[in-house]
């Protein structure tokens, strides 16, 4: 049986190595390229004869546009629309990343951690910079809950602290988890429809239904990144 | 030859009408692309899993730079776990449906 786990295998094709550092350009990288070729490619033949009743290709565009927008509007608040061009940008790499992932035979780089973790510790340290230069040092009282008891502050202000640095871990396992397990799990029944021969009917039906379950994952967690990345903009913008 | 009909005719009335509903529309959409009940568990239980994680690491180095093993372990352990409910309840609360918001 094809071992499972062989598709997140990182392998590269233009070797390259810069004072003891391994710059190779892997399969990840192409796959990265090819993500942000196709989401520039759509963006712009989306736009290039805009007109007033869409074509096709425009109203996906419009339809992705209007539904981050509003997505930043109701998450992280009017101030948020201004960090629109990150999250969008954001929005469009995790998706077309996920879905072109569904190609047989293609690489998922979301369903790597470091992948992910980056895009986490980006937002994370961003968001930050965000607190500390729209609200100085008063940011710092985000970390104490409103109205809580004195005398219970020197458990909950650690607590907030932690959950603050957590965010990137949660944020990029979240992503990460979900791809791996997904693919995982496809390649696990496709195998057993290999091994079993006629009763192979059984596993192909749940890979089948797995499939279509994994489309609606793609699109989910890349939503899902998106929206908590505009919450944790909202908590630096208003602060609470 | 008839005369075609304006298809402009009363078109800001119209449209007035199509944004009003569309407003009205909104709350009711509030539950698109949120996770099932299952996925929302699931995210529930990766923000306790990292929020212990994080805290272990933190009280590990803690521990490592100040020699004072296992006392920060211990102690971020528990921070950790709270810092993990902290945060699976907050995300419960803006990923949730609606009606499952206490």
């Amino acid at each position: 049986m094809a071992d499972p786990l062989h598709q997140f295998v990182v392998k590269p094709i233009v070797p390259l190595e810069i004072a003891g550092l391994d710059l190779s350009f892997t399969n990840s990288a192409l796959w990265m390229v090819i993500t942000v070729v196709a989401a520039y490619a759509l963006l712009h033949f989306g736009t290039r004869h805009a007109a007033l009743v869409p074509g096709r290709l425009q109203s996906v565009v419009e339809t992705a546009y209007e539904f981050i927008a509003d997505l930043v509007r109701e998450n992280a608040g009017r101030d948020g629309l201004r960090f629109f061009p990150f999250i969008f940008t954001l929005f469009m790499f995790i998706l077309l990343g996920n879905m072109l992932g569904m190609i047989p035979g293609s690489f998922t780089f979301t369903s790597h951690i470091i992948v992910t973790f980056f895009m986490a510790i980006c937002v994370f340290i961003g968001v930050t910079i965000v607190g500390f230069v729209t609200h100085g040092a008063k940011f710092l009282t985000f970390f104490v809950p409103q109205g809580a008891p004195t005398a219970l502050l020197p458990l909950l202000v650690p607590i907030e602290v932690i959950s603050y640095f957590v965010r990137p871990i949660s944020l990029s396992v979240r992503l990460f988890v979900n791809m791996m397990a997904g693919h995982t799990m496809l390649k696990v029944f496709a195998g057993f429809t290999v091994a079993l021969g006629v009763f192979g009917v059984a596993p192909l039906l749940v890979a089948t239904a797995i499939t279509g379950l994994e489309f609606v994952i793609a699109f989910l967690q890349a939503f899902v990144f998106t929206v908590l990345t505009c919450l944790y903009l909202h908590d630096a913008l208003y602060m609470h | 030859m008839a005369e075609k009909p304006d298809p402009f005719a009363g078109f800001d009335r119209r449209l007035d009408a199509a944004e009003a509903e569309r407003r009205k529309a909104k709350p009711d959409d509030d539950d698109a692309g949120r996770p099932s009940p299952y996925g929302g568990g699931f995210q529930a239980g990766i923000d306790v899993f990292a929020g212990v994680a994080v805290g272990v690491a933190m009280g590990w180095f803690l521990d490592g730079w100040l020699g004072t093993r296992p006392l920060f372990l211990v102690l971020f352990l528990i921070l950790g776990f709270g810092a993990g409910l902290r945060n699976a309840y907050r995300t419960m609360l803006r990923l949730a449906p609606d009606d499952d918001r206490g």
